[in-house]
């Protein structure tokens, strides 16, 4: 099949050449469609030393739709829904945006991007988008204070 | 000494490994196809024959004279056949033959170049020339043979050329694609040329079978709007808001060269065409509640059968639609509101404001759905509806400011009966009015004029008579219905037209004074007028105010047509 095909061309590629700051597990192996990236959080943000874990799970007609982002580790941050789903869904992940040629290497490079830096006028959570824009040393506060607790594990 | 023949086979010999493609006949003449790919393409300006482009002296022949200019990268072969005589080369210099597909070089240039072998032998010192020449030609060849330095800067050629040399530089271009190798961005293969597509606007590659999937699934899912190239950065390297924009979708041309299957296609188109004229506001539909089809719309023209035919300027962007015309507006060319439904198993014309079956060009309508009304208009509707009588030659509402009930139409100048609307015999208007057992008979008079202040300043009867009956004239004369300036010249006149009309007012009908009075006495106070009505209008209810002076409004037009034409003029102003 043409899907499983790319996906492990991209699992190939992505463990020759792991994007900075992700490694990239298959928690289980025969299911090439889920994968789970533990990145670290981008050097001089408020996430730098948390290490947080990604599901990527990559749809049946991927690459023709786009690869879901769950956020597995708490995250304080605008654009990550603050649920057990932890989604992010902004730029080329989004249905209308997606085009085929991306690859996973470039969602997870747009995913460190947007930690390091949020985008609150495109922001799921949209009190953390006030605050981060409002006040912003409240909102690194509570960004640090949560990968104290929830990213420091593991 | 080596023999001449011995030199020119040997030469012959080594030109076939250089040229594998080169046919040599004996040793007396070689033939090869120099292929013509200038390294920057060739500008060819396409003309139509003399013999069409004579009448271009004339006034507005400069549209007639039609040329098209066109860069071609690869032209068809140049022919070169070389016969070696006897004495060559010491001798004799060789002779060439040029000669190309279609004729596009000219004969002048052929010639020049083909006396070059020989300059060029003498040049040489007269030996083996054949090699040198054919690199020649490869160089010129290269340098589009210069014909770019002509005083027109290009080459011209009669437009029956245009064709089979854009063909042949198409086929040559695709030849080259063909043989190159490619990466599909979506598969992260390496596939041959021949199984990749190269969209046309952006040059884009990807490989046929990933394009078929993609957007096979995008018009499945009626996705349209994805069916574009698929390269993310492509039409984002512009600056500018309009970036994303610039991304349009693919000509269906583009699906079914790329082999995807004409089904698809079409429903692609269909899908695209659906989805404008949905958004479109000013789209209407068929008023058959069984079909629902929109009507036929010169904006969105119907998808032609060979779909490599559709409209090029087809594009997502859509272009705010000043210019056309609002359906809710009535229009007055009566050919804007004929509609006529798409769907060819109906085919239903009808009328865009009113929704019923075509009614012609001179019926005057509103719209179906009072609700689509502005309060301003339904008002004049309603206005017009209970103070107007429509004429019934050409439907136009007609308000009778004062006057008797022989009506001469404004705007055709037809004649008719304000109390019922029915046509008037323009010879004898009276006799509508004399005609006992109607419902007009000795009515002329008989309506409420308006409460106007010269009524109101209770002039005497005679007065309100002369008044009317001045009106009444000028009517005639004129075919006005406006209220003339009492000039005293008329009103002699008048005086001595036979009065029977006025005498019958006075008698059956009330006086202007009396009917001043009864709008302000209860109605029971009015015994003759209101038993008059009473006898013709069983209703009760009839309209208030100056609408009572026409208790029969015709129910066809109903007044509506004005209603239609106070758009006009208020769109007009």
């Amino acid at each position: 099949m043409a899907a499983n095909k790319r996906i492990m061309k991209e699992l190939g590629d992505i463990n020759s050449q792991p994007p900075a700051g992700c490694t990239i597990n298959l928690p289980n192996e025969s299911d090439i469609n889920n994968w789970e990236v533990t990145m670290q959080g981008p050097p001089e943000s408020v996430y730098a030393d948390g290490h947080f874990k990604i599901h990527v799970s990559l749809p049946k007609d991927y690459p023709f739709k786009p690869p879901g982002i769950s956020f597995k580790t708490k995250i304080y941050h605008p654009n990550v829904s603050n649920d057990d789903r932890g989604a992010m869904c902004l730029g080329m992940l989004r249905p209308d945006e997606w085009k085929p040629p991306n690859k996973i290497k470039d969602v997870l490079a747009l995913v460190r991007t947007v930690l390091a830096a949020p985008q609150p006028d495109d922001a799921v959570e949209t009190g953390i988008a006030e605050q981060f824009k409002n006040d912003k040393a409240a909102f690194e506060n509570n960004a640090r204070d949560w990968v104290e607790r929830y990213a420091k594990g593991a | 000494m080596i023999d001449a023949g011995e030199i020119r086979e040997e030469e012959l010999t080594s030109l076939s490994s250089i040229f594998p493609e080169i046919i040599v006949q004996g040793c007396e003449s070689a033939s090869i196809d120099l292929p013509v790919s200038p390294s920057s393409p060739l500008l060819i300006r396409f003309v139509p024959p003399p013999t069409l482009s004579e009448p271009v002296a004339n006034g507005d022949g400069a549209a007639a004279y039609i040329e098209r200019d066109l860069h071609l990268s690869h032209l068809p072969a140049l022919k070169l056949k070389i016969d070696l005589p006897d004495g060559y080369p010491s001798e004799k210099p060789p002779t060439a033959h040029l000669a190309t597909d279609h004729d596009w070089l000219p004969a002048t240039k052929l010639r020049e170049l083909e006396k070059q072998i020989v300059d060029l032998w003498d040049d040489y010192g007269r030996c083996q020339i054949i090699f040198a020449y054919i690199d020649f030609l490869q160089v010129d060849a290269e340098r589009g043979f210069d014909l770019d330095q002509s005083p027109s800067g290009c080459l011209t050629l009669p437009n029956t050329l245009e064709q089979p040399l854009i063909n042949f530089d198409k086929a040559a271009k695709l030849a080259i694609f063909n043989a190159g190798t490619y990466d599909c961005g979506v598969c992260l293969e390496r596939k041959s040329g021949e199984s990749c597509y190269q969209l046309e606007r952006c040059g884009h590659v990807f490989c046929r079978q990933c394009l078929h999937d993609f957007f096979n699934d995008a018009i499945k899912e009626g996705n349209v709007t994805a069916v574009k190239c698929l390269e993310p950065s492509c039409g984002k390297d512009l600056p500018g808001p309009r970036a994303r924009r610039t991304q349009r979708p693919l000509h269906p041309r583009e699906l079914l060269a790329m082999g995807m299957e004409e089904p698809t296609v079409r429903r692609y188109v269909e899908m695209k065409r659906k989805k404008r004229l949905e958004s479109d506001k000013n789209t209407i539909y068929c008023p058959r509640e069984h079909c629902q089809h929109p009507a036929r719309n010169a904006k969105f023209p119907p998808i032609p059968a060979d779909l490599n035919d559709y409209p090029e300027s087809d594009s997502d962007s859509e272009s705010p639609d000043a210019q056309a015309p609002n359906p809710s507006k009535p229009s007055s060319d009566s050919d804007e509101r004929l509609a006529v439904c798409e769907n060819p198993k109906c085919k239903l014309a009808f009328c865009r404001v009113c929704f019923k079956s075509w009614h012609g060009s001179f019926e005057r309508c509103r719209p179906r759905d009072p609700n689509e009304l502005s309060a301003e208009d339904k008002a004049s509707y309603e206005f017009i509806a209970e103070n107007t009588t429509s004429c019934p030659e050409c439907t136009s509402p007609v308000e009778k400011t004062e006057g008797c009930n022989h009506m001469t139409c404004v705007q055709c100048g037809g004649h008719f009966c304000y109390l019922c609307g029915g046509w008037v015999d323009p010879g004898n208007p009276y006799r509508h009015f004399n005609s006992p057992g109607t419902q007009c008979d000795q009515r002329l008079f008989d309506a409420f004029p308006d409460a106007g202040p010269g009524n109101a300043d209770g002039q005497d009867i005679e007065a309100a008579a002369r008044a009317e009956g001045d009106w009444m004239f000028d009517d005639e004369e004129d075919g006005e219905n406006e209220m003339p300036e009492g000039e005293e010249a008329r009103l002699q006149r008048h005086r001595n037209e036979p009065r029977e009309p006025l005498q019958e007012i006075q008698v059956l009908g009330p006086g202007p004074q009396e009917n001043q009075a009864l709008d302000n006495a209860p109605r029971a106070a009015a015994p003759g007028r209101e038993a008059l009505l009473a006898d013709v209008l069983p209703q009760a209810d009839r309209p208030r105010g100056r609408g009572r002076g026409n208790p029969f409004v015709p129910g066809r037009a109903n007044g509506a047509a004005a209603a239609v034409r106070a758009h006009e003029d208020a769109r007009r102003r």
